[in-house]
């Protein structure tokens, strides 16, 4: 019988534990996490702020009692102290656990700012559910909030709490919205559509601290002036919780994540990692990237937990689809953006159309704008972004997965598309970009 | 990165931050003077200020070659 220890118990962890059991039954699989509950959604926590969830229940993918009655043993509000690998023992408070396979799915920790003022009551940030629980409660006497950095679960919330008829402001250093990875031509119709529900923004205004009247958050100090304020939501930068990953010399990489191999494999034998604090390669780039979300950390997981208990799966480099709604707009892509190809030193041309969602006389028919990027010689595409109506989702997957088939414009050009009033136009707005982008370089 | 996006904002004007700072007397103050906040001006003295940097008297046809031509219908 093999003994699994899974640490961490959010999409990767959850996966990782569960798929080990399902591929190998008589295995002893163990999860552990520091939180009181495990395979919940964090970023639908912004939903129910703003109420288009009625409930947190609803996050929950199944209760605890599912995954016991499957055979796992769940340890929640476990803090895992020390990793004995000698004895091959997970140490807890007053409990430990032998294993012979380990799964390390440790997640992602907030970088706080260094600025004063951080610990005042009304500082919160996102994470644990049962948190956001009693945020939500005193949330019934929040007039304005602070949200900061533009990070998405940052844009989520400034597209949520309007909707409770809390003045919302965003203070963030960058630029534009989602400047990691959009460029700022394809987020303005976000960009106005929050300032159209009220949200004030503050873009290129540096944190600077917090003010506080009889020990409450009475403001945030920016560079660009004091905001009143009852709550500050602090979507700060994120990092790959690695430490006890790094305790037992798991190497980590250039992203500060954990180095694994197409299997998961860290350097350790027996040790596995998937998640938020493993680097993985993005396909077209050959850079690695980290952090990515639940999508890929599920599936992640679940290899982890496969490959741990005797399976021999692996996982491709990743193309990043990413899409979220933004105001009323929605908006998304497939790696890489002009932005990250002008930083990279990527000759690329670029293909541009607006089309529309549905027929043209359907009367819920919404524009879509697209961006094309493709290699100049090859016409291969490099990526792609979106911002518009319904679709932008189903359109970020078939780039990433047409980059990861390295099609080209040509075929994005001539291909075929669903024409159905109420959900598809004549004129596919890709197949518009690419054969743009095709004139324009017939043109030069 | 940041390099690219600086060259991203230049390439794509209007799309990023305000270049402007808003503290002080003259973020203050522009509020009134139509300096540079031009949704911030009420509307009065926007339309005011509008018409008098914008609108120009429409100059009249030359006599002579309105004559030639035999007025200004075609």
């Amino acid at each position: 019988m093999t003994r699994i220890v899974v640490i961490g118990g959010g999409a990767a962890g959850t996966g990782a534990a569960t798929m080990a059991l399902q591929y190998d039954r008589s295995s002893s699989v163990t999860l552990i996490t520091e939180f009181e509950d495990i395979a919940y959604s964090p970023c639908g926590i912004p939903y129910v702020f703003g109420r288009e969830i009625d409930k947190f229940d609803g996050l929950f993918l199944q209760p605890l009692s599912y995954y016991r009655e499957m055979g796992l043993t769940l340890e929640t509000s476990t803090v895992v102290t020390r990793i004995d690998m000698q004895r091959r023992v997970v140490h807890a408070k007053e409990r430990s656990f032998p294993f012979d396979k380990l799964v390390l799915c440790t997640g992602w920790e907030y970088e706080p700012p260094q600025v004063p003022g951080l610990d005042l009551p009304g500082v919160v940030f996102i994470k644990n559910i049962r948190r956001a629980m009693e945020l939500d409660k005193q949330l019934d006497r929040v007039h304005r909030a602070v949200v900061y950095k533009a990070k998405p679960l940052g844009l989520e919330l400034i597209t949520a709490l309007p909707h409770r008829g809390i003045e919302t402001h965003l203070v963030d250093e960058a630029p534009w919205l989602l400047s990691d990875f959009a460029d700022p031509d394809m987020m303005k119709p976000v960009q106005d559509s929050l300032e159209g529900l009220g949200v004030k923004m503050h873009q290129g205004a540096t944190l600077q601290g917090f003010a506080a009247k009889d020990g409450l958050l009475s403001a945030v100090q920016t560079s660009d002036g004091e905001i009143p304020c009852d709550m500050a939501f602090l979507c700060t930068t994120m990092k790959p919780a690695t430490e006890l990953a790094r305790s037992i010399g798991v190497r980590t990489g250039s992203t500060g994540a954990c180095v694994v191999d197409d299997h998961m494999r860290t350097n350790v034998p027996d040790v596995y990692s998937a998640g938020a604090c493993v680097e993985v390669m993005h396909g077209l780039l050959n850079i690695p990237v980290q952090l990515l979300p639940g999508s890929f950390a599920y599936p992640m997981g679940k290899l982890a937990g496969i490959n741990a208990a005797g399976g021999d799966r692996s996982y491709q480099p990743v193309y990043v689809p990413w899409a979220i709604i933004g105001g009323k707009v929605q908006v998304g892509g497939a790696l890489v953006s002009e932005t990250i190809a002008k930083a990279m030193g990527m000759p690329y041309i670029i293909g541009r159309a607006t089309g529309i969602t549905a027929a043209r006389y359907y009367p819920t028919h919404e524009k879509m704008h697209v961006k094309l990027l493709a290699e100049p010689h090859s016409h291969r595409v490099l990526g792609a972004q979106f911002s518009g109506g319904d679709g932008v989702k189903e359109r970020a997957d078939f780039m990433a997965f047409a980059i990861r088939k390295q099609t080209t414009l040509e075929e994005l050009a001539t291909m075929e598309n669903v024409y159905s009033p109420p959900i598809g136009a004549l004129n596919e707005p890709i197949a518009l970009a690419a054969q743009a982008a095709l004139r324009e370089v017939s043109q030069k | 990165m940041e390099a690219a996006q600086k060259a991203m904002l230049r390439q794509y004007p209007n799309t990023g931050a305000s270049p402007y700072p808003k503290t002080g007397p003259i973020y203050a103050l522009s509020r009134f003077l139509f300096l540079p906040g031009f949704r911030l001006t009420p509307w009065p003295l926007r339309r005011r200020m509008m018409r008098l940097f914008l609108l120009r008297r429409i100059p009249p046809w030359p006599a002579q070659a309105s004559a030639r031509k035999g007025g200004d219908r075609p």
